[in-house]
């Protein structure tokens, strides 16, 4: 055991690319990518499912705002809502001095907003196909055995919906894991903003790239196995059985 | 006449890998890479075009000895590694010549030699540039300089080092006051932010041009490995430019007070 | 002398869609313990006119009271809808429908789809409606699949399902929509044994069917719908032992 940690310690010291200090970078670029991706997508899956709700139904002044909406967040690319967010904040006289400002000059803040309005916008759609896509003969026969809209919606609706959603927000979980890449270009020290920083002091893309490369596919990993279980466990009802 | 056939293609294949590998081949086009903008050394004019000491400084020098020259812009962040993999034949963009970059490139002589500094908005409240003036505040650079590597080891413990990819994205956050202090080759700061009429800014504390790990040994044009006779030419123009007063009457263009 | 109200009564119903008016006028009064059954060829409104009953139409015209308890309705520029939609879920709460294609809640259990609307809409315990809901399972030869998904069964346990279902409101009338029309023929004797149970115990049914042999042995009155028009209604021995019009001489003569 001793010998591996002098081993794994004189690679450290030997390295120029992979010491300590170097990996330290690296951690709290990881730590920062997975702040930033966990917590953009739970605040955006919160804000999903009433949008959702709200964008499936038949009035359209409920509808048609979220429309907009999710036209918009799905269709401008996430880097200029990042730069939009980033940048357009200051542009109100005099936000320095206000209290937002603990909030707003830190780069993250900005992101998280970007990342979320972003994610919720995506999320939305899928639960609203999700909740279109809802059988027809189980709706009537809730209201045929007295629901109503709001118990059908909570009992009926909402878990058919988000299981048959299940596959496409796994999907949406990596993307946004690899979206978030972007944020070292509002100097954010994530992940990638690690592996760039290091390659411009050691002239090193491969290293620094290949190795980060390595950590996505890790984290990639982790969301596939826990979508694979959800998807075990939720869609259970969907199975054949085994005869 | 089938094995002629075959030799003389043998033989085109080796005279063309022949040509290929001999590194030290004469250039009548040199491509240079450039990072823009960071003015005065390079940047676009008002009618867009590039300009600036380096360019017209680079410009001269290809007249001298008798090439063409072409300017290709590319981001600082890649800018080596464009060299290597061809993308252009040599780098003339406001490079510090020091021992890291040395294992990657071949430099040229020095042709400038300016330090760094600090800046400041006037009113800011930074006293000075010490450890403890600098604590919690925020460090503006840009990523992968000389003033990146050592805003990171001078202060990375006590300052947040914030790390743009172009010089524009800093002064913008300097503007809206998410980065407190700037530390940039002086005569880029000069020109971007306090000769600039919009905006009031200072320098604060010494100009720095030491240690040496870090600010080496002034700029210097930067050549793969194996083209030491294109460096040569370069430097032998150059010498030549600073005798006849090229490069003085270049030199004051635009760093005259 | 008070009469105790009809479980379920309907007057006078009109349906329209769009320009074609698809039901002109039905009535129908079911006393308790009747089963009534409705038969007519397809697009004859019998569907339409089953579905009006509990509201999934909406009828442009026409009376509906379901335990002596009018439904009001009120006016609006989409045309006719119920004023209290209150009303309505309770009124749907004893009316229990079983459909043609089951509609189980296919991310529930088969128990869970049986207690869900108990426990929900009628409040009812967990636990009471439980019970209740493994009772009726076994009633209806089901025990075993209790805690098995509607896809994994088959078409004709999934409607003996449906019933259990069904039973499990404790309805005042049950509305069959054509309950064997999608099963495979071997299975369609099961279900139609569980209704004729159902119809022995003395539960008040109005079924929407093609099944000749049940109309004639289990009900207590046919009616013969032709283009939303009842064309001959009384009981099963008369409509359809004797059939009177010439269309439904037809329409029961053996098709080979």
């Amino acid at each position: 055991m001793q010998a591996l940690i002098d081993w794994f310690t004189a690679l450290l010291a030997d390295n120029t690319i992979f010491n300590a200090q170097t990996l330290g970078y690296y951690g709290s670029g990881l730590v920062t990518t997975v702040q930033l991706v966990f917590l953009s997508l739970v605040i955006g899956l919160v804000m999903a499912v009433p949008l959702a709700i709200g964008r499936s139904s038949r009035r359209r002044w409920i509808s048609l705002p979220i429309f907009l909406y999710t036209y918009v967040f799905r269709g401008t690319p996430l880097l200029i809502q990042l730069y939009l967010i980033y940048y357009g904040v200051v542009f109100f006289e005099g936000i320095q001095e206000t209290w937002l400002w603990v909030f707003l000059e830190d780069p993250f803040v900005p992101a998280l907003i970007a990342f979320t309005l972003n994610t919720a916008a995506y999320t939305t759609e899928i639960f609203r196909g999700a909740i279109k896509a809802t059988p027809r003969g189980e709706i009537e026969a809730a209201r045929a055995y007295g629901m109503s809209q709001r118990l059908m919606m909570r009992r009926i609706i909402l878990p058919s919906a988000f299981r048959r959603a299940l596959p496409a927000y796994g999907n949406e979980v990596i993307f946004m894991l690899h979206a978030s890449a972007i944020a070292s270009v509002v100097t954010i020290m994530d992940l990638t903003g690690a592996a760039r920083f290091i390659y411009a002091r050691y002239y090193a893309p491969f290293d620094a790239f290949l190795f980060v490369a390595a950590i996505y596919l890790c984290v990639t990993f982790a969301i596939l196995y826990l979508f694979r279980y959800l998807e075990k466990r939720m869609l259970a009802h969907l199975k054949p059985v085994e005869q | 006449m089938n094995r002629l056939l075959t030799l003389t293609m043998v033989g085109a294949a080796v005279a063309m890998t022949a040509s290929t590998t001999v590194q030290a081949r004469d250039y009548d086009t040199v491509r240079f890479g450039v990072d823009v903008p960071y003015e005065p050394m390079e940047y676009r004019d008002a009618d867009g075009e590039l300009t600036g000491f380096d360019i017209d400084l680079g410009n001269a020098l290809c007249e001298e000895i008798g090439i063409e020259c072409e300017w290709i812009v590319q981001g600082w962040d890649g800018i080596i590694p464009g060299l290597q993999s061809r993308k252009y034949d040599a780098i003339m963009s406001s490079m510090t010549i020091n021992d890291d970059r040395r294992e990657q490139v071949l430099f040229s002589d020095p042709y400038i030699t300016p330090p760094s500094a600090w800046f400041v908005p006037s009113d800011s409240e930074i006293e000075d540039v010490s450890e403890e003036g600098l604590e919690d505040f925020t460090i503006g650079v840009q990523r992968g300089t000389l003033q990146d590597n050592y805003a990171t080891d001078m202060y990375g413990d006590v300052a947040d080092i914030n790390r743009y990819d172009t010089a524009e994205d800093l002064v913008l956050d300097m503007e809206s006051e998410r980065a407190d202090i700037a530390f940039l080759d002086f005569p880029v700061g000069k020109a971007t932010l306090i000769d600039n009429d919009d905006y009031d800014y200072q320098v604060i504390g010494d100009m720095i041009t030491e240690p040496k790990e870090y600010f080496g040994d002034g700029f210097g044009i930067a050549f793969r490995k194996r083209d030491e006779a294109l460096a040569e030419q370069f430097n032998e123009a150059l010498e030549t430019l600073r005798e006849n007063g090229t490069y003085d009457e270049i030199y004051d263009k635009y760093f005259s007070m | 002398m008070a009469a105790t109200p009809l479980p379920l009564e309907v007057r006078n119903i009109k349906k329209r869609f769009g320009d074609t008016e698809v039901l002109k006028g039905l009535s129908l009064q079911a006393r308790q313990g009747d089963v009534i059954t409705l038969i007519g060829a397809s697009g004859s409104g019998k569907s339409t006119f089953l579905r009006c009953m509990n509201l999934l139409e909406q009828p442009n015209e026409g009376d509906l009271l379901v335990h002596g308890e009018e439904i009001r309705f009120k006016q609006t520029k989409h045309g006719r809808e119920p004023a209290d939609w209150n009303q309505v879920v309770r009124m749907r709460a004893k009316l229990s429908m079983v459909f043609q294609s089951f509609n189980l809640w296919a991310h529930m259990t088969l128990l869970e789809n049986v207690i869900e609307a108990p426990v929900h809409v009628l409040g009812k315990s967990r636990k009471e409606a439980t019970d209740h809901a493994r009772s009726l399972l076994d009633r209806v030869g089901l025990a075993d699949r209790a805690d098995y998904y509607p896809a994994q069964m088959s078409g004709g346990q999934q409607q003996r399902g449906a019933i259990a279902r069904a039973l499990a409101m404790d309805p005042e009338v049950m509305l069959f929509d054509e309950p064997t029309s999608a099963l495979d023929p071997e299975l369609v004797g099961d279900v139609l044994k569980v209704m004729r149970d159902l119809a022995d115990e003395g539960r008040t049914m109005i079924v929407v069917t093609h099944e000749m042999a049940f109309a004639r042995d289990v009900s207590t009155q046919v009616m013969y719908l032709h283009q939303g028009v009842v064309e001959e209604a009384g009981p099963p021995d008369d409509v359809l032992g004797n059939p009177r019009s010439e269309r439904l001489r037809q329409f029961l003569a053996p098709k080979h």
